[in-house]
């Protein structure tokens, strides 16, 4: 199984702050592998590190053996790596449905700028809709809807991409607890079944004991220690960076 | 070039360009004022200065002299300001910053039509009977009016950061500035805040441009050019930064000053504007390199 | 959207745009500038109400397009710094194979031109955002009329005339449809058409569902991989090409150039098309029409009645329009008639202030 991700000795600093110190880790083709860690310990600029949100200032990361760190932001989701955000980032005065077909991967060169959307578009904006559980809200303005729908939105966004590796960043942060078994079982099965590879930021332990195959776990900027989740629930560092951290 | 060969022409250039700076940089504290505390680019602002001048300028002509026209100017302003406040302003504090930046485009466009149709569209210059000085064997002249209005200048951008320093209202300003939900808890009357600033703001550019006609000229439609001065000074030096500002509009002064020496007076304004541009596409490439954008 | 109603009003407009001359020749001017706003408007709106990027640079392509027209017109027949230092259409006369054949010419190159310069300049001013667009594209646009009243060839502050109509025997040239004010105004209403189509068209493609994209959210859209520069810049050269031929069409109406006054008038059309796409609805086709229908309307009542104070009136009616009908006719009527709009409002979610998912 190869490493589809592998990011090694990322560092960024922001004037003073070291926010990611030295990071190296590697993710395998086709698992789910979580990135915890208490509030400020670095993950999701580790996330904005890896998707050219900010350049690093140390390090290489490299997708399917391609180096990320020099490219920009728009020009990685066509190798395949697509990343959700933390305070969901949806198309709020556009349906549900535009927002899904805006999102499929087309070319942009100028000759293509210009295509109509094919009415199949339609059939696989509904299919993945649905599988959020999203349908009938499907021609409701995206701003309208509620803050967990939201999120499910731009989860089905992600996947009309058809991305190979999906960077989630906090997928059940305000949803409310008896959902989050359902996000759990979509994200295993889209992980089963459409092959996605899936890097999950997660607060909520639960979660990530039942879904993660492996876990790394960040404290202070710095990558702390990582393992499966039994491994990593045992751990006294980990422990202690949260029953420690500020 | 001109400007290597001619030190005294670049020394005269920079004279009388750090006095004019020092109204730019007067009139662009006020719109980081107003800017930092509600969050409103002030289009009008050009034309509270072009409009305070016309006050003086009144004075002048009722057989005053100018400088009785600088506190009326003032105050003349603050209620104005005031006014256009409580009337339009208070509507679009709270909305997108492109509604408030077309309302007090909308509210610029007024007062220069009504100035045009009250004093006319000629050029207008108030005079202080004040003389010049001369130095070096007169290859220098320092008008004494524009020594007079940097030093007033200088003294009334004192004065307001006193007020700001000292007073209770000025302290409710700053607190409002950082954080408008918090000194609404802790019992600032934010409204009130905002239509004082708005109106500090309008005295201090009738302020600037009473100094304006005194020093300079006055015209309906001169009022634009000082608006984007003055927003450059602020994208430049920052809104909390007053050194800055006031080092900034001397700079801008200056370079005013040796640009029109040097390319010709009828390329001045539009000068100004292109150096707006610059300012701006530098700015924002300089942060593109770290991926990010002017906010 | 083919539908009843865009069908009658688009049959609505074209009865004007064929009758007019024969039904009110006397507003034969005032429905070629109505033809225009509306190529403002429409424009404008491409950048500010469909991208979200408001723009007071479109005028420049506007003037451009004037210029270089008139530059072509004289230019093919004469010496264009003699035209202009020499009393133009009073010393130099087109004969009327000149005239149509260097104004075809003109249009072509008034709407290339500016393309080219959105081109370079969208480079640059594209990155800029929100309200720093806003002001540097302001800076541009006045800057623009400042720098061509320093052009001597151009008639620097005084302007310049533009060819007259060709006369034949003392009597100005009558074609099957009449003379210069019918030719104009079916040039400008020819122009507006393709400006209407051209942009139905495109908001119905792909692009124009990114360039939504880009108003609501233009870092999820560089998330998600578009390259939004390459669409930005495109959306300006949509602009430019129908300004700059609308600003060619308006030089010859008008008669002369003025390079503040006329060309590069930030201060009256830049802010006219601003106004107009926000009083009709931005963002959607028919919003910007509306709005020019409307503004012109208000504009001719100002000028009849409030002469000497019109442009005051325009400051009041920007401060109106912008305080208390920010969304528009348009919005206004999407809030009663979500349905005209192709949009569904789940009513009882909007009614409920906290939504409690119970079910996916």
């Amino acid at each position: 199984m190869t490493n589809i991700l592998e990011v090694n000795n990322v560092s960024k600093f922001f004037g003073g702050v070291r926010a990611n110190e030295d990071i190296s880790l590697s993710i395998k083709q086709g698992s789910i592998v979580s990135l915890i860690g208490p509030n400020g310990s670095g993950k999701t600029t580790l996330f904005n590190s890896i998707v050219g949100t900010h350049p690093i200032d140390n390090g290489s990361i490299k997708f399917e053996g391609k180096e990320l760190s020099k490219m920009l932001v728009h020009e990685i989701p066509p190798l395949g790596l697509l990343r959700t955000f933390q305070q969901t980032k949806i198309y709020g005065q556009m349906s549900c449905m535009m927002n899904m077909k805006i999102s499929k991967k087309v070319s942009n060169a100028y000759t293509r700028m210009f295509d109509k959307l094919p009415k199949e578009l339609d059939d696989e904006a509904e299919q993945y809709l649905s599988f959020v559980g999203l349908y009938e809200k499907r021609n409701l303005r995206a701003g309208e809807l509620s803050f967990g729908q939201q999120k499910l939105l731009e989860l089905a966004m992600a996947l009309m991409n058809g991305p190979k590796m999906l960077m989630l960043d906090e997928p059940t942060a305000g949803i409310n607890p008896t959902l989050i078994n359902g996000i759990i079982d979509r994200l295993i099965k889209i992980n089963d079944k459409y092959k996605i590879t899936l890097f999950v930021i997660e607060h909520n332990m639960r979660v990530v004991m039942n879904l993660a195959q492996h876990v790394f776990c960040m404290a202070h900027g710095k990558m702390l220690a990582d393992g499966t989740p039994q491994e990593i629930k045992n751990d006294k560092r980990v422990i202690d960076a949260y029953l420690g951290a500020s | 070039m001109i400007l290597i060969q001619a030190p005294f022409l670049n020394l005269q250039a920079i004279l009388d360009g750090v006095m004019i700076g020092a109204i730019f940089a007067l009139v662009a504290y006020g719109m980081a004022l107003a800017w930092g505390v509600m969050n409103i680019i002030n289009i009008a602002q050009g034309e509270f200065v072009i409009l305070g001048g016309y006050i003086t300028f009144a004075v002048y002509k009722l057989g005053f002299s100018p400088f009785l026209g600088a506190p009326l100017s003032f105050a003349f302003l603050f209620v104005l300001g005031f006014l256009l406040y409580k009337l339009i302003v208070n509507r679009v504090v709270d909305k997108d910053m492109f509604i408030s930046i077309l309302a007090t485009f909308g509210i610029s466009i007024m007062i220069r039509q009504i100035m045009n149709l009250i004093f006319g569209s000629q050029v207008e210059t108030a005079l202080t009977g004040l003389g010049t000085v001369f130095m070096f064997d007169h290859n220098i002249t320092i008008a004494l009016v524009k020594v007079s209005s940097f030093v007033i200048a200088v003294l009334g951008a004192i004065g307001v950061i006193y007020f700001m320093k000292t007073s209770k209202m000025g302290r409710a300003i700053r607190a409002t500035a950082q954080n408008p939900r918090a000194a609404r808890i802790l019992g600032v009357n934010t409204e009130k805040v905002y239509a004082f600033t708005y109106a500090l703001n309008a005295a201090i550019c009738g302020l600037a441009g009473s100094l304006v006609v005194m020093t300079y000229t006055i015209h309906p439609y001169m009022g634009l050019p000082y608006t984007v001065r003055s927003f450059m000074i602020v994208i430049i030096a920052g809104l909390g930064n007053i050194p800055a500002v006031l080092a900034s509009g001397l700079g801008l002064g200056a370079f005013e000053e040796l640009a029109s020496y040097a390319f010709g007076t009828e390329y001045r304004i539009g000068l100004v504007f292109l150096l707006l541009v610059f300012i701006l596409v530098y700015r924002s490439k300089k942060l593109a390199k770290r991926r990010e954008y002017l906010k | 959207m083919t539908n009843i109603k865009e069908l009658s009003a688009l049959s609505l407009l074209m009865f004007f745009g064929i009758f007019i001359p024969f039904l009110a020749p006397a507003y034969l001017t005032q429905f070629s500038e109505l033809w225009i706003f509306m190529v403002f408007a429409l424009t404008w709106n491409i950048q500010g109400g469909k991208m979200g990027y408001n723009t007071f640079g479109n005028i420049i392509f506007f003037g451009l397009g004037m210029y270089i027209c008139a530059s072509v017109q004289i230019g093919y027949a004469f010496n264009l710094a003699d035209w202009t230092a020499a009393g133009g259409y009073k010393t130099f006369v087109h004969n009327t194979s000149q005239y149509f054949m260097s104004l075809p010419i003109g249009l072509l190159l008034a709407g290339i031109i500016p393309m080219l310069v959105a081109l370079v300049l969208g480079s640059f001013m594209l990155i800029l955002r929100g309200h720093y667009f806003a002001i540097g594209t302001l800076g541009l646009g006045i800057a623009a009329g400042e720098f061509a009243t320093t052009m001597d060839i151009w008639g620097g502050g005084m302007g310049m005339t533009v060819p007259v109509w060709p006369k034949v025997d003392g009597q100005d040239l009558e074609l099957f449809f009449g003379a210069k004010r019918n030719f104009f105004f079916y040039l400008t209403f020819i122009l507006f058409l393709v400006t209407f189509f051209t942009l139905r068209w495109l908001y119905n493609t792909r692009f124009g569902l990114i360039l939504t994209a880009i108003r609501d959210n233009e870092d999820k859209a560089e998330a998600m991989g578009i390259p939004t520069m390459r669409y930005k810049v495109t959306g300006w050269l949509f602009s430019a090409f129908f300004m700059g031929i609308a600003g060619a069409l308006f030089g010859n109406i008008n008669g002369y150039i003025e390079p503040t006054e006329v060309a590069f008038n930030g201060a009256t059309f830049g802010v006219y098309m601003v106004l107009m796409t926000i009083l009709g609805g931005k963002g959607t086709l028919w919003g910007p029409i509306i709005g020019a229908i409307l503004f012109q309307l208000f504009k001719e009542f100002f000028w009849t009645y409030f002469l000497g104070w019109q442009l005051v009136a325009l400051g009041f009616l920007i401060v109106i329009i912008v305080v208390f009908f920010p969304e528009g006719l348009m919005g206004w009527l999407r809030g009663k008639k979500p349905e005209w709009f192709g949009e569904v409002v789940d009513k009882k979610a909007r009614l409920a202030q906290v939504t409690i998912n119970t079910n996916d």
